[in-house]
């Protein structure tokens, strides 16, 4: 699970902190905070590349990023630079090689009545080394 | 019953084994000459003539492997390969044989060699080879 490692290359790009700061997690937000908009992060699956070699060496890993703001026009435009910011990108972060990113789809925008949130959720597969 | 995992056969062309393979498929063809005619019997008979046999292999391009896929490339593309004294050496067996594997062996020559890049942009490449086999012999380890 390479989460940990797409928060590393959210964190290092100043286009995304500049507009929720610090404020991306993984799985599940704080309770009881208040400030917004956030991002939070979530594995929906890994997916192997088996040879007769053995094991996978190159994995697919599909994960949403859910961006909570309190306007969905402001989830939107997060949503936007998220998407510009990571697409195709190459590197290490984390300690976890990224070979690819590329964009899947984006998934109906929710509410939470509870929170008063508005909610954007982005997919994105993650090509990586292991 | 000795059921074998699919990845179990190894691929070998030359001396080398060819890595990071997917999938592995042998075939052999067989031609039938028929032998009687229509007023002569109501089945109609044969027997078996020239029988073509092939390989094709697929698995995940690796360009650094420069001893077994970059290899059964190097020797496509080769134009001196077009004499039977030139066909390189195969085989398919375990990784390591042992009593009452069978292991099969034989000479053989790179018709076809494709690339696939993806057709989204995003996944692994991985290349495709078939091979004319022109002699083969299967045996057991003993």
């Amino acid at each position: 699970m390479i989460v940990s490692s797409i928060i590393a290359l959210l964190e290092s790009k100043t286009a995304i902190t500049d507009l929720v700061a610090n404020r991306i997690y993984a799985n599940r937000i704080p309770q009881a905070m208040s400030t917004y908009p956030c991002i939070l992060i979530r594995t929906v699956s890994v997916v192997p590349n088996p040879t007769f070699d053995g094991a996978s060496r190159h994995d697919y890993e599909f994960i949403d990023i859910h961006v909570k703001a309190r306007a969905l026009s402001e989830c939107d435009a997060i949503a936007k630079i998220i998407r510009t910011q990571i697409e195709d990108t190459v590197g290490t972060y984390d300690g976890v090689d990224i070979v690819g990113i590329s964009f899947q789809q984006s998934g109906a925008d929710d509410y939470n009545d509870t929170l008063e949130l508005k909610e954007r959720q982005i997919e994105f597969k993650i090509h990586y080394k292991r | 019953m000795a059921v074998q995992k699919s990845n179990y056969a190894k691929f070998k062309y030359s001396t080398n084994v060819v890595g990071s393979i997917t999938s592995l498929t042998f075939a052999i063809d067989g031609n039938v000459i028929e032998t009687n005619s229509f007023d002569t019997a109501s089945i109609t008979t044969a027997i078996l003539g020239r029988r073509t046999v092939t390989a094709s292999i697929q698995g995940l391009l690796d360009n650094s492997d420069d001893t077994g896929q970059v290899l059964l490339l190097t020797d496509f593309l080769n134009a001196s390969n077009s004499l039977p004294s030139d066909f390189e050496a195969w085989s398919i067996a375990p990784p390591t044989p042992t009593t009452g594997d069978v292991v099969l062996t034989g000479a053989c020559i790179v018709t076809n060699y494709t690339e696939d890049r993806g057709d989204d942009g995003d996944g692994l490449s991985t290349y495709s080879v078939d091979i004319r086999i022109t002699s083969i012999t299967r045996s057991v380890t003993a």
